[in-house]
């Protein structure tokens, strides 16, 4: 069964997104949307992830979402890289990744996270209601029954993140509530 | 229809400025326009590949999310540009992912993607654009534009191009017929003169040179072109002027000459006569013009003239005699004189005949013939008189000898010979029955005395000149009372056939005599010169009959005939072949038939008799 579903993945990652969306989960969906948003986004400091062995996603508390990006990426690269999936649920654990998700259930934490993340260069994604708003530069949302996702352009420019306009114009556009 | 080539000079230039001008310029706008339709169609392309990309590059997110809602927007931003009519985006494995058309009718299916980038067809700009991001292709944008854009600039040039062309024709026929003057004016006055001196035969004209052209040139060259004519005419007027002397000598000479002069064709048709020839045939000019040369001539005449001209040609010069008809029909005969006549190649071109009327030569020549004939056949009848003279002559000196003979033997015969015969009367009538055996010697003597009576009774006819007593007596009643008389001798059977039933006018005296001469030459051909009593049996027929309107009389015997070398001189007086006698028997009978106006003729054929026939006018027939 494992097996199985890591062809799944593999098959979704080679063919488009939509054609398969009806068979996997919304969380496959957004599992193969994180490589397609490094394709649009540079890093303030690019050079370290060229210098780097692996490219770290780090998920918050999240082991559906571990599951899942692991067996994702399993062969699966990001900017050329191997993919590492590391799992953590202290924040001091943050450090050293180049992408951090942050489930639904770490929104008492999201400053705090945030703050972390911000400091070390780390592009933030989460999946929770209202979330960019409150400091991560990509939240996931549903509409329509469709996978969206929402950017905070003003915090990624702050944070040194290069977005491309591709990405922009589909994206909802959102800013940090004060 | 007005041919360029018979255009004036001066419209022709007008014409030929015009059409270049305006040829030119519709070269050059059309070139032009061409380079603009084709930079306009480039910068439609151009236009559509970058929309192609834009549209594009604003997909890649919507394709790398799936997004397709998203692309059908970005697509429909397309309707702010109408040429475009319909636009497909396509996934990285060709699948349609968004569709725009500018409106329901335009509406089409999914095109294949092609190589090409982009491409015109079927009116339309078709651009595949494929879609990249940092060398990954996300999927194809295809657009279907318009090109009525397109159609509309090339319609609007055309009509450009009509307007520029009319305005072009205009004012280029404006300055062409300002312009024009310059080089057709000096042809003109060129071509007036050269008219001028053609219709005034005038090589006096000369041109007035301008400037230093072409135009120049040729008014130099014309007038160097009219000396020469000039110097040229002078010397022809000059040539034809001995010429015309010359054709009028020789138009003298050949209708003035004696001989018909003749010209025929190489196909013997009348090329030309002379007035002499068209005199002598009695035909006009037209009339034997064209004519074949052997319709004038007589049929008789046509395989002698054919064999001189084999195929309508003389092979060699000849002079022959023809006989040619009039046009009245009369036969006129000519001496011909004919040579062939020879082209510049050497080819026979026809013949020239002198012609020579001999027509009275021949005819002198003819009528000579003819008293030659006659002068033979006078020659020969005064031979013929002559000799008939001679012969008359010669009987005539035989006559002369005769008279003296005739005075003679009457006198000095006549009395001895009564004398015998009264003595011979004595002897007879005393020894008459007395059984002397004297009686054959007796009538020997008797027949001899009357033999000698009747040669000295011949001379004295002969000799007698006394005008003839002519009776008309019926001879076939004549012959009968005749032979009444007359003993013929027993062994000798008379034949006669009396047929005539004529009368005719004689001496009764003189023509018994010439019957008398006749019958005993006819009785001593049969019995024998010795006048014996043969035993031979022998014929003597006499026949009278009736033949243009003379009495003939033949007498003919079954002797032995006379010999063929005297029968000519049978009718000659002193000619006899007997052993007695004088030779005057047919001299009697022919000077007997002479004085009748008739004639004495003789056949004979050697043993089989001589036949002798007397022919005499008849006087009264019944």
């Amino acid at each position: 069964m494992f097996i199985l579903k890591r062809i799944l993945y593999l098959i979704l990652l080679i063919i488009p997104v939509f054609s398969l969306k009806a068979q996997v989960s919304y969380n496959d969906v957004k599992a193969v949307f994180i490589e397609r948003f490094t394709r649009f986004i540079d890093w303030p400091d690019e050079q370290t992830i060229k210098n780097a062995d692996n490219f770290i996603i780090t998920v918050i508390d999240d082991a559906d979402f571990y599951n899942t990006l692991t067996s994702v990426y399993e062969n699966v690269k990001i900017k050329n890289k191997k993919v590492d999936v590391r799992q953590i649920s202290d924040l001091k654990d943050i450090k050293g990744c180049q992408l951090l998700f942050i489930g639904s259930s770490q929104k008492k934490n999201l400053d705090a996270i945030t703050k972390i993340a911000g400091e070390k260069d780390i592009l933030t994604l989460s999946a929770g209601e209202g979330f960019a708003k409150q400091g991560t530069h990509i939240n996931f949302f549903l509409k329509n029954n469709q996978v969206r996702f929402e950017v905070n352009e003003e915090l990624l420019k702050e944070s040194g993140f290069k977005v491309s306009y591709l990405l922009l114009n589909v994206a909802r556009i959102v800013k940090k509530e004060k | 229809m007005i041919r360029f080539e018979n255009l004036s000079i001066k419209n022709k230039l007008i014409v030929l400025i015009v059409l270049t001008s305006v040829l030119v310029s519709v070269i050059a706008l059309s070139f032009f326009s061409y380079l603009d339709v084709r930079s306009f169609k480039d910068e439609l392309e151009q236009q559509g590949e970058i929309n192609a990309h834009l549209i594009g590059n604003y997909c890649i997110t919507p394709l790398t999310f799936g997004y397709a809602d998203d692309a059908r927007k970005i697509l429909e931003e397309l309707n702010t540009i109408p040429s475009i009519h319909n636009a497909f985006v396509y996934t990285e494995d060709n699948k349609l992912f968004a569709q725009y058309h500018k409106s329901p009718e335009l509406a089409m299916d999914l095109p294949a993607i092609e190589n090409k980038k982009s491409f015109y067809r079927n009116n339309y700009l078709h651009v595949f654009h494929e879609i990249t991001f940092q060398g990954i292709k996300y999927g194809t944008v295809y657009f279907r534009i318009s090109t009525s854009k397109i159609d509309e600039k090339i319609t609007s040039m055309l009509y450009i191009l009509i307007f520029l062309a009319v305005i072009v024709t205009i004012f280029s026929f404006i300055i062409a017929q300002k312009l024009q003057g310059i080089i057709s004016k000096p042809l003109l006055h060129l071509s007036q003169l050269t008219k001028r001196v053609s219709e005034k035969d005038d090589y006096s004209i000369r041109i007035k040179q301008t400037g230093k052209d072409e135009i120049a040139h040729l008014q130099k060259g014309f007038n160097k072109m009219l000396e020469k004519l000039e110097t040229r005419k002078d010397e022809r007027d000059k040539a034809e002027q001995a010429l015309r002397d010359s054709e009028e000598k020789y138009r003298q000479i050949v209708e003035t000459a004696q001989e018909g002069i003749w010209i025929i064709d190489k196909k013997a048709n009348t090329a030309f006569t002379n007035s002499r020839l068209v005199e002598m045939f009695g035909y006009s000019r037209e009339e034997m013009l064209g004519k074949e040369f052997f319709t004038f001539m007589d049929d008789r005449y046509h395989m002698d003239a054919k064999k001189m001209l084999t195929n309508g040609k003389t092979l060699i010069p000849a002079t022959n005699e023809f006989c040619f008809s009039k046009k009245n029909g009369d036969d006129i005969w000519v001496l011909m004189s004919t040579n062939p006549l020879y082209d510049d190649h050497k080819n026979y071109n026809g013949t020239l005949a002198m012609v020579a009327d001999i027509t009275d030569r021949k005819n002198n020549l003819k009528e000579l013939e003819k008293y030659k004939n006659n002068l033979e056949k006078l020659v020969k009848q005064r031979t013929k008189k002559l000799r008939e003279a001679q012969k008359e002559l010669i009987r005539n000196e035989k006559m002369a000898t005769l008279g003296k003979l005739t005075a003679t033997v009457s006198h000095e015969l006549r009395n001895p010979l009564g004398t015998i015969r009264s003595s011979f009367y004595t002897v007879q009538t005393r020894t008459k029955d007395k059984n002397l055996n004297i009686d054959r010697s007796l009538e020997r003597i008797d027949r001899n005395i009357s033999r000698c009576d009747n040669i000295i009774e011949d001379l004295l006819d002969y000799s007698r000149t006394k005008d003839l007593l002519f009776v008309e007596a019926d001879i076939d009643s004549w012959f009968i009372e005749f032979f009444r008389d007359y003993q013929i001798p027993q062994n000798i059977e008379l034949q006669t056939k009396l047929r005539s039933n004529a009368k005719t006018r004689i001496d009764l005296e003189r023509f018994r005599r010439c019957i008398i001469n006749l019958i005993d030459n006819a009785c001593q051909a049969i019995n024998g010169l010795d006048g014996e009593i043969s035993h031979k049996n022998g014929i003597i027929k006499i026949i009278t009959y009736v033949e243009k309107e003379h009495l003939l009389i033949d007498i003919s015997d079954s002797g032995p005939g006379i010999a063929k070398e005297n029968i000519d001189k049978i009718f000659e007086p002193l000619f006899s072949t007997k052993s007695f006698g004088f030779g005057l028997g047919l001299s009697v009978v022919r000077q007997v038939m002479d004085l009748h106006k008739g004639k004495i003729s003789v056949k004979s054929q050697t043993d089989k008799g001589t036949t002798f026939s007397l022919k005499l006018p008849v006087s009264h027939y019944d």
